[in-house]
């Protein structure tokens, strides 16, 4: 019992943090384990720095479209009236897709093409909220700070259909 | 010499027992049961509305979906053994495992098996799982192995050894969660809630008032840092364990309240019941009056 005891403590509490040498060394050993139990994980809940909110909105074109062109945002747009406990893990799953330019390319783009045979070209567009600093908002007195938000476009992924999936995912490369 | 090695070792070893496999209190690991088993059947509860993300008609083929996790990550084999086609009622026999586990009538496989198909969820789709489905993940672990449905001590070695690196284990969690903030320049310069407050996607209230009060806001953004940061040396002192465990208790509430987490709070919060002793409950008892006499009944 103390030997897990030993192996399990010194395993959740060097291996939150990957970068250092210790764990570069040590991983092997632990690794296979806490992955198994899915609990190796890096504890960063607002860090280094809370996120900015985030939408994707895709278009479609299509000339089977009566305009030509459907649009959808992913997750569905929620402000403070609209709250709903799905919601969050909804963005989760658009953001954690958005992370790694693969996952849209093999997974997103291929999927969003299957959906209807008639579509041609697909554009994704990631869209993220800039908020003014609380120094910029706070000093000033003639603008709300919601008035001084922006959004921003960040990253576009544009491909035609039929998309040829690669099918290879490579975890680490991410934007 | 050898007699002051020998002491050293005997005291190290008793040390090391005393602390691992010290008495758990029953209302403890009661109140952690409901707590958890309540929130987390709430939070499952709501997978039935999107359990498309878990079917054949999911986002993520289930041939790709282990390759969805950074490697670092990635597990050698998934726990998601059941065919696409069997979602529906591996949810609903996960949320009657969970049922059973919230009012205490299960049994030690039947728990390992209801944390099985909780991380066979979150490996059939990797993306959709957030930071509370890993709480989930952890505590669910720890109390899969304990006799949770014993109304009276003593409990056994594995018991007593889960309960304790469940305390562990929530203040690495700590740890980690504020060390990382430091990383984080709006930590250090003390704007990061208003980020928070004035993301819409996160808060259930409109904070934009908040602008008036920066100094406030960056005393809670550095007080929770340090809350984080030194959670473990002040929660394993029996003089300072109550002062952080209430600041605890009212930092996770505000995330409830002005975050709309409530089910994260509570799978948070739930293990903070395994800190308090038996000693303690009875003067907390005495403390709370004779009107809250018959919930803490069981801890005598």
């Amino acid at each position: 019992m103390s030997l897990w005891i030993l192996y399990h403590l010194v395993g959740i509490l060097i291996m939150p943090s990957p970068q250092s040498i210790l764990v570069k060394n040590w991983a092997w050993f632990f690794r296979p384990y806490l992955n198994a139990l899915t609990i190796n994980t890096t504890w960063n809940l607002f860090s280094p720095d809370p996120a900015t909110a985030g939408f994707m909105n895709v278009q479609m074109v299509s000339q089977e479209f009566e305009t030509g062109v459907k649009e959808f945002t992913w997750p569905r747009m929620a402000d403070q009236k609209d709250r709903d406990p799905r919601f969050a893990r909804e963005l989760y799953f658009m953001r954690y897709m958005v992370m790694n330019e693969n996952h849209i390319k093999n997974i997103v783009i291929p999927e969003i093409c299957k959906q209807d045979k008639s579509i041609q070209e697909v554009s994704l567009r990631f869209y993220t909220t800039v908020i003014p600093s609380l120094e910029v908002a706070s000093t000033d007195r003639w603008n709300r700070a919601s008035s001084m938000k922006r959004l921003v476009e960040f990253k576009l992924w544009q491909d035609m259909c039929p998309y040829e999936s690669q099918n290879i995912l490579d975890p680490e490369e991410e934007i | 010499m050898m007699s002051t090695v020998r002491n050293w070792i005997l005291q190290s070893r008793q040390g090391w027992e005393k602390f691992w496999w010290a008495d758990v209190d029953p209302l403890s690991l009661k109140m952690t049961r409901i707590v958890l088993g309540t929130a987390a059947t709430f939070l499952y509860t709501l997978r039935f509305w999107q359990l498309n993300w878990y079917d054949e008609r999911s986002l993520i083929p289930k041939s790709s979906a282990l390759d969805l996790m950074n490697a670092y990550q990635k597990p050698l084999f998934s726990w998601n053994f059941w065919p696409d086609s069997w979602a529906i009622g591996i949810q609903i026999v996960f949320l009657f495992l969970l049922i059973l586990f919230t009012l205490g009538y299960t049994r030690r496989p039947l728990m390992i098996l209801m944390w099985t198909l909780h991380v066979g969820f979150m490996h059939r789709n990797f993306a959709a799982a957030m930071g509370v489905d890993t709480m989930v993940t952890v505590f669910m672990f720890y109390l899969s192995f304990c006799e949770v449905w014993k109304k009276r001590g003593p409990f056994d070695l594995l018991t007593r050894t889960m309960v304790r690196m469940a305390q562990v284990h929530l203040s690495v969690i700590y740890f980690y969660t504020g060390v990382e903030k430091l990383r984080g320049a709006s930590w250090w310069e003390g704007s990061s809630l208003w980020f928070v407050f004035n993301n819409q996607q996160m808060t259930s209230f409109n904070m934009e008032w908040t602008v008036h009060m920066p100094s406030i806001l960056a005393l809670i953004a550095h007080l929770t840092v340090l809350f984080e940061i030194f959670f473990i040396p002040l929660v394993f002192n029996s003089k300072t364990k109550f002062y952080i465990l209430t600041v605890g208790l009212f930092f996770h509430l505000g995330i409830a309240l002005v975050l709309g987490l409530w089910a994260f709070s509570a799978i948070m919060l739930a293990p903070y019941f395994l800190f308090v002793t038996s000693d303690e409950w009875k003067i907390l008892r005495q403390r709370l009056g004779h009107r809250w006499q018959s919930v803490f009944q069981s801890s005598c």
